[in-house]
């Protein structure tokens, strides 16, 4: 990827598409380190709730980062981190290079499958 | 599929679309009350509809993606979850309106109590989206929620002298008896009716699933204008038929059953079944739309796999947010909410929260970036600009006059 | 977000003005206002069950959705009438205004009720005698509606 882009406008909430092409959300926040000049290096893309909810200022952003803790299974829940090393390429949507699964962008999907919708009759014809 | 067939079907399933419980119940309701005072609200609306519809379908065919996701990436998750918010609730209360309409039908029907009659239209609703291939169903229910038709035989059946209604309509007036802020008040409903939003998430979103591309502008373009504009006429008749059967008798309308006599009055029994077969076929499709759109909107403002076309075992969170909203808009029907009252409520809320989706898309269709050379024309733009005051002034007076009339009474 | 914030309490305030009762009737003119909200609401449902049944007796509409009309036409009928009861009227005129208007809904709750009893039992001419019957009750209050109406 050496072509310029427009991070908050061109990067900032696309649709990520995974290795087969398989929605697995939005690019909810972005994640910098310092590099080596001290500039800003893009490191990781942040999924989900959790990188949703700081994104908003004030009590809705709140509210989003205190269900998601709720609800999620670790006691001091990290937001999802996609490395930027695994994206292909990016035009209307983000693309990775890895599978949905194995990035663990799959968990809110897996738990309505396996609870509800994978038993009502007929769910996969 | 052949392009003429293509067309007729996109048209009957906007006219199916546009003539939902909001329409029927408003229409009766406004002519019963207000004669032909108000019939040029339908005529602004269905600009508006066609307008905002042909946009989002024309972004849909050429970004291949929907609204909601075009919103939340152009005007961020701030304005994209204010959109979101605004939609859920709207789609929750006309869920309310549609699924107790479709039980009013069976109701009408059968002669047994309409609660009785909720958990089956709610099953029914769910059976139709769970289905893959509910393509068929969806077009025959369009097909048979041409039934509604009955209101425009019904109006000339009537035979008013057209001279007097023609001069009603061109100088509206505010009747004895009515104020003019439950004049405009009304106003504002009837325009809400005609553009609930749930009609364009619904229609966008199925041209990204059928992977609509530039072949399809013109089958966008027909739909739009043709469907539409013939669902504005049908909703411009129904009040005809209001105006002409109500309102001299001094009836309000405060149940769905009086409606049925409007087309009972012109074609007897006939126009009586007709009504109900119409009724169910147009609350049915637009529970179906309703249900779906607000799927839509949650699956595209946060990323999720969602669609009719994949398996609900692939879109797991969609169907899991469809079937939630179905349960919690069946339990709220069988809290005996007044099903008129709540249509009310749900068009006035379209009218308040339009201007939310329409701007974006108007931001949308604008930019080369996105459009390349199909931006909005000229003079498209200025009128459909134009319309965005329009939509402005609807939503910003909607809650004071809200207010003042206490909902019209 | 203000916008999120802004726009949850433009929804949130109509819900609760809507959900809120409907406060007593305490000065004349919203004691007159009740009246006239009440013989519009009650002149309109006398009139359906006049307009169903007429239709039903000249097109013979099947009896199923003509009773549904009716029924719901006299539940309105018997809580607007309910709820006009329990309206405290503010002075002497009120009171004399409230006893000519109670009977006059009495009498409509009792027309639409023989109607609708006829209905059931098949006897449709029955039905439309005894909603006929009505229709004085029906120019009455509408008379009242009017004369307290725009002043």
């Amino acid at each position: 990827m050496t072509e310029k882009i427009d991070l908050a406008l061109e990067l900032l909430d696309r649709q990520l598409l995974d290795s087969e092409g398989k929605d697995c959300g939005k690019v909810d926040d972005l994640e910098f380190h310092t590099g080596e000049t001290g500039l800003p290096v893009l490191t990781n893309i942040l999924v989900g709730p959790g990188a949703l909810g700081p994104a908003f200022s004030r009590w809705p952003g709140r509210v989003i980062t205190a269900v998601w803790r709720r609800l999620h299974p670790n006691r001091n829940p990290e937001p999802l981190r996609i490395p930027w090393s695994d994206v292909e390429r990016v035009d209307y949507e983000v693309h990775l290079t890895v599978q949905r699964e194995e990035a663990g962008l799959t968990r809110s999907e897996d738990w309505a499958r396996d609870l509800i919708i994978g038993k009502i009759p007929g769910s996969s014809s | 599929m052949g392009k003429a067939l293509a067309v007729t079907l996109g048209i009957v399933s906007s006219i199916g679309g546009f003539f939902d419980m909001g329409e029927i119940v408003m229409t009766a309701a406004i002519g019963a009350r207000f004669g032909f005072g108000l019939v040029w609200v339908v005529v602004v609306g269905t600009i508006g509809i066609i307008l905002f519809a042909e946009m989002s379908g024309r972004i849909a065919t050429l970004t291949h993606r929907p609204v909601f996701d075009v919103v939340r990436e152009r005007l961020g998750p701030g304005f994209g979850a204010a959109n979101l918010i605004a939609a859920l609730f709207i789609n929750i209360v006309t869920l309310v309106a549609e699924i107790a309409g479709i039980s009013i039908a069976f109701q009408l029907a059968t002669s047994l109590n309409y609660f009785l009659w909720v958990p089956l239209a709610v099953v029914l609703v769910f059976v139709i989206i769970w289905k893959v291939t509910f393509e068929h169903m969806e077009r025959a229910i369009g097909f048979i929620g041409m039934a509604m038709v009955v209101f425009a035989a019904a109006f000339f059946k009537l035979g008013p002298d057209m001279s007097s209604v023609f001069h009603h309509i061109i100088n509206p007036d505010v009747p004895n008896g009515e104020t003019t802020a439950t004049y405009w008040y009304y106003a504002v409903a009837l325009f809400g009716a005609a553009l609930t939003p749930y009609e364009v998430f619904f229609y966008s979103s199925g041209a990204v699933e059928e992977k609509w591309d530039r072949k399809d502008l013109n089958v966008n373009k027909a739909t739009a204008y043709i469907g539409f504009s013939v669902g504005g006429v049908i909703a411009m008749m129904a009040i005809g038929v209001a105006a002409l059967v109500f309102k001299p008798l001094g009836i309000d309308i405060d149940e769905l059953s009086q409606v049925a006599l409007g087309p009972a009055a012109a074609f007897g029994t006939i126009g009586l079944v007709l009504f109900i077969v119409g009724l169910f076929a147009s609350t049915f499709g637009a529970a179906i739309e309703v249900t779906l759109s607000t799927g839509y909107s949650l699956g595209q403002f946060f990323g999720w796999t969602w669609g009719k076309l994949v398996k609900p075992i692939e879109a797991a969170r969609f169907h899991l947010a469809m079937i939630v909203l179905l349960i919690l808009a069946g339990i709220l029907v069988l809290t005996t909410l007044d099903p008129v009252k709540v249509t009310e409520i749900a068009v006035i809320f379209s009218a308040i929260g339009l201007p939310l989706t329409y701007f974006p898309v108007l931001v949308v269709a604008n930019d080369k970036s996105y459009m390349e050379d199909q931006v909005n024309g000229p003079v498209l733009n200025v009128v459909a600009s134009l319309f965005f005051v329009v939509i402005l002034a609807a939503s910003l007076a909607a809650v004071p006059l809200m207010i003042i009339t206490k909902m019209g009474s | 977000m203000t916008s999120v914030r802004r726009s949850i309490a433009s929804l949130a305030l109509p819900w609760l003005l809507m959900t809120s009762c409907v406060a007593p009737a305490f000065t004349t003119s919203q004691y007159q206002a009740k009246v006239v909200s009440t013989s519009e609401s009650v002149v309109s449902s006398i009139e359906t069950v006049r307009l169903a049944l007429d239709l039903m007796g000249r097109y013979g509409l099947p009896k199923g959705p003509v009773d549904v009309t009716v029924s719901a036409q006299e539940d309105i009928v018997k809580s607007v009438a309910g709820s006009f009861s329990l309206a405290q009227p503010p002075n002497d005129a009120s009171i004399e205004l409230r006893d000519q208007v109670l009977e006059l809904l009495d009498e409509a709750q009792a027309m639409v009720e023989d109607a609708r009893i006829a209905l059931r039992q098949g006897e449709v001419q029955e039905a439309i005698i005894a909603i006929e019957a009505a229709e004085d009750v029906s120019k009455k209050l509408d008379e009242i509606a009017t004369r307290f109406s725009g002043g």
